[in-house]
């Protein structure tokens, strides 16, 4: 793991409030300074991100006004690290929102398919399900993450045999298969067990 | 599945992932629901396929990506576990590239806006069309920075003039990049050439006497380094004159008009050696004074 930069010294760190105060007042040193340096934390999501860069690009702009007007800049880093985490979130963030399918069997009708935005509770909350996820995740045999990748990816079960070679019931069997072993170690995680149970 | 088209429950439960990624055919789909309506063990089973689609669709946390980017451990998650997942997981891995890549760039981007005033300020024309591109650039950024009180444009077109002076200064890079390349290029053609191949040739008609143990008039061996052909043609017609050159197989190797004899009678033809394959070769020269006349040409390569 790379080493952390050395924290700034007080002479930078006052560069940086001054910087921070200026873009938060619309003065042009600051603004100009704060959208360059976005723009060179988003260029290498560009190619993915297509017609929806400019749009990220407002969006890391609004977010770092927001946290700096809110005083959520202390200092810890570099102002320039500070605006390029914030960057590196959004962009990893609109990237992942593009990759997702959307469910096509809502659970019901007046069910949103998008969520609205989380409150604190909620994200915390997620952050633990994220975590019990992916230990549980990690437990599954390959076969069965590489038969699900298939079905995650949209496919239906008569191409996933045909790429996989076996009969289309062998496949939808050992679909269900580990389908019941990934709910039995998401319950038992879920009641505080292991996964690996 | 009965004849009907219903379906009981075994048959709608493998069909449940099929379900939530929309790919069954719409008869199964069409099946599937209607089972689903009227039974609540399969709609509880639907919902516990959901939280299995989570399982195996679970990715490292965007915050754990980027504090791993930015050298820092991952608060709540275990090291073991981020490592196992990006070892088996082709897309967060693809991300934390994406998010190193961009962290690398913070290194050559400017920290104050005195710094970015100053590079604009610094860069210096590499060539006609990159000067009148890094003009523009600088231009912008100058105008931007220094005519603070001046400046009337808003904050989105500002940021989108900044996006452009990036696009322009990586055209600066690659133009600079292109200049050097051809100037090298034209060194390599207008320098001397060296370890040139000379064959001094009489017509085939006129027998040519090599010294003893010598090599053959006719004959010119090849070296590594040889990469032009010299021949001088000693024929006994005069004026201007067309030569054509053509090897073993009869195909035209070179076919060129427009030459005169030199101060010592002989027409010369400089031919670049990946013209020639190895071996024999004719040469017809013609001109307006006297019949065609025909050279013969041996070509060696030494190995």
């Amino acid at each position: 793991m790379e080493s952390r930069p050395p924290a700034p010294t007080a002479g930078a760190r006052d560069a940086d409030y001054d910087a921070a105060a200026a873009f938060v007042r619309g003065e042009s040193r600051g603004v100009v300074l704060v959208d360059a340096w976005i723009a060179r934390a988003t260029a290498p999501f560009r190619r993915n991100l297509a017609d929806e860069w400019d749009d990220v690009r407002q969006e890391i702009r609004i977010e770092v006004l927001g946290l700096l007007r809110d005083g959520r800049y202390r200092g810890e880093s570099s102002l320039k690290t500070y605006v390029w985490r914030v960057a590196a979130h959004t962009c990893l963030d609109a990237l992942r929102r593009r990759r997702r399918r959307p469910p096509t069997e809502p659970e019901t009708a007046a069910e949103p398919l998008v969520a609205p935005g989380p409150t604190p509770l909620d994200r915390l909350v997620e952050a633990e399900r994220e975590r019990q996820l992916l230990c549980v995740l990690e437990a599954m045999a390959p076969e069965c993450r590489e038969l699900w990748r298939h079905i995650l990816e949209g496919r239906g079960y008569r191409e996933i045999a045909g790429r996989l070679g076996v009969a289309e019931g062998t496949l939808r069997v050992r679909a269900h298969r580990c389908r019941k072993a990934a709910e039995q170690k998401l319950g038992n995680a879920g009641e505080g067990g292991s996964a690996h149970e | 599945m009965s004849e009907e088209g219903a379906m009981d429950c075994e048959e709608t439960s493998q069909r449940l992932p099929f379900l939530l990624n929309g790919s069954l055919e719409p008869a199964e789909r069409d099946a599937v629901r209607v089972h689903l309506r009227e039974c609540e063990a399969c709609r509880g089973d639907l919902k516990a396929a959901r939280g299995v689609a989570e399982v195996f669709g679970a990715h490292l946390p965007t915050s754990v990506l980027v504090d791993l980017a930015f050298g820092a451990e991952p608060a709540g998650f275990d090291s073991s576990l981020v490592r196992a997942h990006l070892d088996s997981c082709a897309a967060c891995a693809s991300d934390l590239a994406l998010l190193r890549e961009s962290r690398a760039l913070e290194a050559e981007a400017p920290n104050r806006a005195t710094a970015l005033a100053a590079r604009s300020r610094s860069w210096r024309p590499v060539g006609l069309a990159a000067a009148l591109v890094t003009a523009f650039g600088a231009g912008v950024v100058s105008r931007a920075v220094r005519d603070e009180g001046r400046l009337g444009a808003s904050e989105s077109e500002r940021s989108r003039l900044e996006s452009r002076v990036g696009d322009l200064e990586s055209e600066v890079r690659r133009l600079g990049g292109e200049r050097e390349r051809l100037a090298g290029e034209i060194d390599r053609l207008e320098a001397p050439r060296t370890n040139v191949a000379v064959a001094e040739l009489l017509p085939a008609g006129r027998r040519q006497r090599s010294a003893a143990g010598g090599p053959r008039p006719d004959e010119v061996r090849l070296t590594s380094g040889t990469d032009l052909v010299v021949l001088l043609l000693g024929a006994s017609s005069r004026g201007v004159a067309e030569a054509e050159i053509r090897d073993a197989r009869g195909a035209v190797v070179w076919k060129g008009g427009g030459l005169v004899p030199g101060a010592l009678g002989s027409y010369s033809v400089a031919v670049p050696l990946a013209r020639f394959s190895e071996g024999d070769h004719s040469i017809l020269l013609r001109s307006g004074s006297g019949a065609p006349e025909e050279f013969r040409l041996r070509l060696i390569r030494e190995r």
